[in-house]
């Protein structure tokens, strides 16, 4: 589970470097710390943003994820394992505030137009994923958004490869029946 | 041959298909290509699921993200640190309040306060009531007399 650019920059290098600012961020280095914001921030928001559709939420997780890695810093056992682990932290923090909301059943206002990433359509996935329990909705976002691979999500969510497969059928599933009923026959 | 919708639904599902391999990609291809309804279910959820992928929120973080991020670090590092040492200075209170209290014993034995009840004759004054009290008539065994 690797951040796209560091496999630009060649994977071993990049995660050398990590593991070295990770123990210097142990140490106390600000530095450090820093460079490892700056390397897993982006990333973070976006998968936050997309789990949640709400950019504040987004930025406040990810400053949490940020946080609770920091804190325990001392149980990661392999320093090269961050991005992997911070990335955990912050889809379990997302599925925890997803829980707290209950899904919203809603009538859906009908879009003329689904060619493009606009405005309504952005509305209107954003409420299709609301009627989604946050199990299926946390699964279908990590795979078809963030394009991670069922290993990733399964590792990501905690859950074994299965179950990732099946919730991952039943979501496509509940979507398109969501999506239908959006846009309209 | 064309196989029932049920079963190509069933087909579909993730986890079986993991099992049949390639096997159930052919068999659910054939499957749409004969069936108007799966065909369609099909095209929709590509549809959809596109919908999905261009709806993903890309934009940069706020100017303040980092400040704020590093800010919030040191007071988490601070506020872990007094918890960490707070027991150690409740502990240290505690043994300084035993260390001054043993000290001011010590230094100087305490003189016990006495307190004397009229003038230190409440014992003589109970003794000559009790005395008295034995001398007094009871008429019980009298009346038994008459």
């Amino acid at each position: 589970m690797v951040d796209a650019k560091l496999t630009g920059m060649g994977r071993a290098e990049a995660l050398f470097e990590e593991s070295t600012w990770v123990s210097r961020c142990r140490q106390g280095d600000e530095t450090a710390l820093g460079l490892l914001i700056a390397r897993h921030r982006a990333r973070l928001i976006r998968t936050a943003a997309n789990l949640l559709r709400d950019r504040h939420e987004a930025e406040d997780v990810a400053q949490e994820a940020f946080l609770k890695a920091f804190r325990e810093l001392g149980r990661l056992r392999d320093d090269r394992a961050f991005s992997g682990y911070i990335y955990r932290i912050c889809v379990r923090l997302c599925m925890d505030r997803l829980r707290l909301k209950r899904a919203e059943p809603g009538e859906f206002d009908r879009i003329q137009d689904h060619d493009g990433p606009s405005i309504e359509n952005r509305v209107v996935i954003a409420r299709i994923l609301d009627q989604l329990p946050y199990d299926l909705r946390t699964t279908l976002v990590l795979r078809e958004m963030e394009q991670l691979s069922y290993e990733e999500v399964a590792e990501a969510m905690h859950v074994p490869i299965g179950t990732v497969r099946s919730r991952l059928h039943t979501a496509r599933e509940r979507f398109r029946k969501l999506w239908v009923e959006a846009v309209g026959e | 041959m064309k196989i029932p919708c049920g079963f190509y639904a069933w087909l579909e599902g993730q986890s079986h298909r993991r099992v049949f391999g390639r096997l159930a990609s052919v068999v659910s291809d054939r499957h749409t290509i004969s069936c108007s309804d799966c065909s369609s279910d099909r095209e929709e959820l590509s549809l959809a699921l596109d919908m999905l992928r261009g709806s993903s929120m890309d934009f940069e973080p706020s100017p303040q993200f980092d400040e704020r991020l590093l800010r919030r670090v040191q007071v988490d590092r601070v506020r872990h640190s007094l918890n960490y040492w707070s027991p150690a200075f409740v502990g240290a209170a505690v043994a300084a309040l035993v260390i001054l209290t043993a000290i001011q014993i010590v230094s100087g034995p305490a003189e016990m306060p006495s307190i004397k009840f009229g003038n230190g004759r409440a014992p003589e004054a109970r003794n000559t009531l009790s005395s008295e009290a034995s001398y007094l008539p009871t008429l019980a065994p009298r009346m038994l007399d008459q």
